[in-house]
């Protein structure tokens, strides 16, 4: 395990522990009641979700031209709680002092299943380059997220990459293929923690984890014993933003991976020094759940 | 009948009679006292040239009496070749020189000393290089042939796997196979010989073997005896390529490495029979030497020449000798940087000093040009096999003290009891059968063949077939400490062509 390697570690469980104590530090939108009996509108400006008196502290989620688009305080109808409502900008004045936090959709407790697709460009690009022609390709795959509340999160999830190129001869830096088909399947399981911005349509987040990578390679003529099959400890750190509309959201990711040590002892790996087959992926999920 | 045949002494003798005859004989017109004979073809081995083999023979030289090698300045004008040429006795014209490429053939008739020919025109100041016309010689060991056909040699490189992965190679690619010749016609020539008692015109059949189909022999071209149909008179050039690409349809037992590759004949070496048929024609009465003949440096130059100029991606030379010539390591520049990968048999001289042997020697430092040892049945090195820093791969060659004719190289070629100098007056060349050979000679074909079948995998690079062919060998022994990832026995190990067909994966 070399340096660069604990390094990544470390940062990962890093992430980790930010992830958990920014729950403690967060701070939202919040605005004070200025005139007595002010209406908060439902949706269709049509019926009141509440009416609420000066000094009454809310939470705003969005804004709408003159309108603030707020939490309806449990202080009044406890049936309309926590729902949204529209309150007219100039019956409020934005507040500096945290108030006490309001729970969002993205704070709840939640489930949430995805699937995902996107494109992997591996560390090795130069051995993946010799092999497939290019160096990364499409992956897909699929998984389940639980928001634990406090904008903490997990998920697992697995992708599969598989794609058939030539095998290959790499000198002096230049590959030649010799018409043999190699086929390179990845199937990456990987468990994530990470952290949610509170936010109620666009919301960031980021996390980091373990996983275990599973590499298969198979190529014709081949004898028992002369295809691999291994597998091998992942390390990962993610980012993205989910835009959510009600029961599905959709979320643009990008993840860093590392899989050190996993390659280079032969093959076009060892031509080009080439030892990791983790890389970058940017991938898009759609989630189906609260 | 017995026929007794000439020692050296004899030899000697018959040379100084055939001499003399020849400072009567006209070397355009070849003519003898008994009876007259018309070549069909122009005549290349002049007699001058075969006496002058015949000298080398008798007496162990290594070079073409009275021949030599000369790169001239770039620049230097045919008034000063001229003047550099003065510094010879017999002052040869400019004019009269035979080019190879950039190097020209002087031959001298005073001076039959090629090492001082070559001083004398090493101290000119318009020569660049000059050197002795060397001879190389195939380097085999042919047995009586009646042995049942036994080729381990294919089934010890893991042969038939490696033909599921390429079958034969491509029928576009041609190898060369500069050396004796592949007879590449089916007719019958008359030649002059001695019975042992008088000089007698006789038929000499000749016939493609059956284990080729002609349209497979394409381009083909005789640099050494005439300017006719290659002829192989003695058997090794069509051994070598029967190693590399005879035809296989039926059994291993009948079977070449790349058996659908185009074959072009070049025929840079004779032997005994091309020899006596000269010297018969001059009227010299008697029998030459059996061991009669070699490769001159200026032949093989031109044939490699020729083999890369007309299309041939790989090129086999079976043939060898102790001294360097630098005319040769131009010339196998050359054919690398036309694309054609070279396999070259490392010599078999290892129980007799194991001397450097070339032009195997220069192979390590060209990329594309491997030189070639030899293993028997155990795939321990023959005991012949010449070693050296220079030796990068291994192969089958045969080893007979690891059990007589079965351990060596079985292939097709011409059926020796019909063409053997040692028992036959009027040779045949028009019937074949399995013989058994063993040597590095028989080795490099093996090479050769595997590189067509890499180049036929879309491995086009010359470098690139050497550097697949020495990361996939078999290591055979510990790498040496000045050799990175070879040794001096066997080089980077025993060819697998399998496993360099496959090439490499991503992770192994």
């Amino acid at each position: 395990m070399n340096t660069i390697h604990r390094t990544f570690i470390r940062i990962a469980w890093i992430s980790c522990a930010i992830v958990v104590s920014a729950a403690a530090a967060r701070a939202e939108t919040q605005v004070r009641v200025t005139v007595d009996r002010s209406t908060i509108w439902t949706a269709d400006f049509q019926t009141p979700a509440a009416v609420v008196d000066s000094g009454t502290m809310l939470t705003v989620v969005a804004e709408r031209k003159d309108w603030y688009e707020v939490l309806v305080p449990e202080t009044t109808d406890p049936a309309r709680a926590a729902q949204h409502g529209f309150i007219f900008k100039s019956f409020v004045t934005k507040s500096t002092v945290a108030a006490p936090r309001a729970e969002t959709d993205s704070s709840r407790f939640g489930v949430a299943g995805f699937a995902q697709f996107g494109y992997s460009r591996f560390a090795a690009q130069n051995s993946f380059q010799a092999i497939l022609g290019h160096p990364g390709g499409g992956i897909y795959g699929g998984g389940g997220e639980v928001r634990l509340g406090r904008g903490l999160f997990i998920s697992a999830s697995v992708d599969r990459f598989e794609q058939t190129g030539q095998r290959a001869i790499v000198a002096d830096g230049q590959v030649f293929n010799v018409a043999v088909s190699d086929t390179i399947a990845l199937t990456a399981l990987a468990g994530t923690a990470g952290w949610r911005f509170a936010n109620e349509h666009v919301t960031p987040y980021f996390g980091g984890g373990l996983g275990q990578l599973h590499y298969r390679e198979t190529s014709g003529f081949a004898d028992p014993g002369e295809d691999v099959d291994s597998r091998f400890r992942s390390y990962h750190v993610l980012g993205g933003v989910e835009v959510r509309n009600g029961w599905v959201a959709t979320a643009f990711e990008a993840e860093y991976s590392r899989v050190p040590d996993a390659i280079g002892f032969g093959g076009a790996s060892a031509a080009f020094h080439e030892s990791d087959l983790g890389g970058f992926v940017g991938r898009v999920k759609v989630l189906v759940g609260r | 009948m017995k026929v007794r045949r000439p020692s050296a002494a004899i030899a000697a003798t018959a040379f100084a009679a055939g001499a003399s005859l020849l400072i009567v004989a006209s070397s355009r017109s070849i003519s003898a006292q008994a009876e007259s004979w018309t070549p069909p073809h122009r005549m290349l081995l002049t007699p001058e040239r075969a006496l002058a083999m015949i000298v080398a023979s008798d007496r162990h030289l290594e070079y073409v009496p009275g021949e030599v090698l000369v790169r001239f300045r770039p620049g230097v004008s045919v008034a000063g070749q001229q003047r550099a040429l003065t510094a010879l006795r017999s002052r040869p014209a400019p004019a009269g020189l035979r080019w190879i490429g950039d190097t020209a053939l002087v031959t001298d008739p005073v001076e039959r000393d090629a090492t001082i020919l070559a001083v004398q025109l090493n101290a000119q100041p318009e020569v660049a290089e000059a050197e002795p016309n060397y001879l190389y010689r195939i380097s085999n060991t042919p047995n009586d042939p009646g042995f049942m056909q036994r080729q381990w040699n294919l089934a010890a490189l893991d042969m038939p796997r490696a033909w599921d992965i390429n079958p034969g190679a491509s029928d576009n690619l041609t190898v060369a196979v500069v050396d004796t010749g592949i007879t590449a016609v089916t007719r019958s020539y008359s030649f002059l010989t001695w019975n042992g008692r008088t000089t007698q015109q006789v038929s000499v059949p000749y016939g493609i073997s059956p284990d080729f189909s002609a349209a497979r022999l394409v381009t083909p071209r005789d640099f050494v005896f005439w300017d006719g149909p290659v002829l192989d008179m003695h058997g090794h050039g069509t051994h070598v390529a029967s190693t590399i690409g005879e035809d296989t349809n039926t059994s291993l037992a009948e079977a070449g490495i790349a058996y659908r590759v185009k074959l072009m004949p070049v025929k840079v070496c004779v032997g005994f029979w091309e020899v006596q048929f000269v010297m018969t024609a001059t009227g010299y009465r008697g029998f030459v030497p059996t061991d009669s003949g070699g490769c001159a440096t200026s032949e093989i130059v031109e044939g490699i020449r020729y083999a890369a100029d007309n299309g041939a991606k790989v090129i086999n030379l079976s043939l060898g000798g102790p001294e360097p010539s630098a005319t040769l390591r131009d010339a196998l520049n050359y054919a690398v940087g036309k694309g054609a990968f070279i396999a070259i048999a490392m010599g078999n001289e290892y129980e007799d000093g194991n001397p450097t042997e070339y032009p195997a020697a220069y192979a390590a430092e060209i990329d594309g040009v491997m030189s070639v040892g030899a293993v028997g049945p155990s795939l321990k090195r023959a005991y012949y096999s010449s070693t050296g820093p220079h030796i990068e791969i291994s192969a089958p060659g045969g080893n007979d003290r690891e059990g007589g004719a079965t351990a060596m190289i079985w292939q097709a070629t011409i059926l020796r009891a019909d063409s053997s100098p040692v028992t036959v007056l009027s040779p045949r060349f028009d019937r074949y059968a399995e013989s058994a050979f063993e040597g590095t000679s028989m080795a490099s074909p093996h090479v050769a063949g595997v590189a067509a079948l890499i180049m036929s995998q879309g491995v086009t690079s010359p470098a690139v077939v050497e550097a697949l062919i020495a990361k996939t060998a078999l290591p055979l022994g510990a790498p040496d400490a000045d050799t990175p990832g070879r040794n001096r026995e066997y080089g980077y190990g025993l060819v697998q062509p399998r496993a360099a067909l496959r090439g490499f994966g991503l992770a192994k």
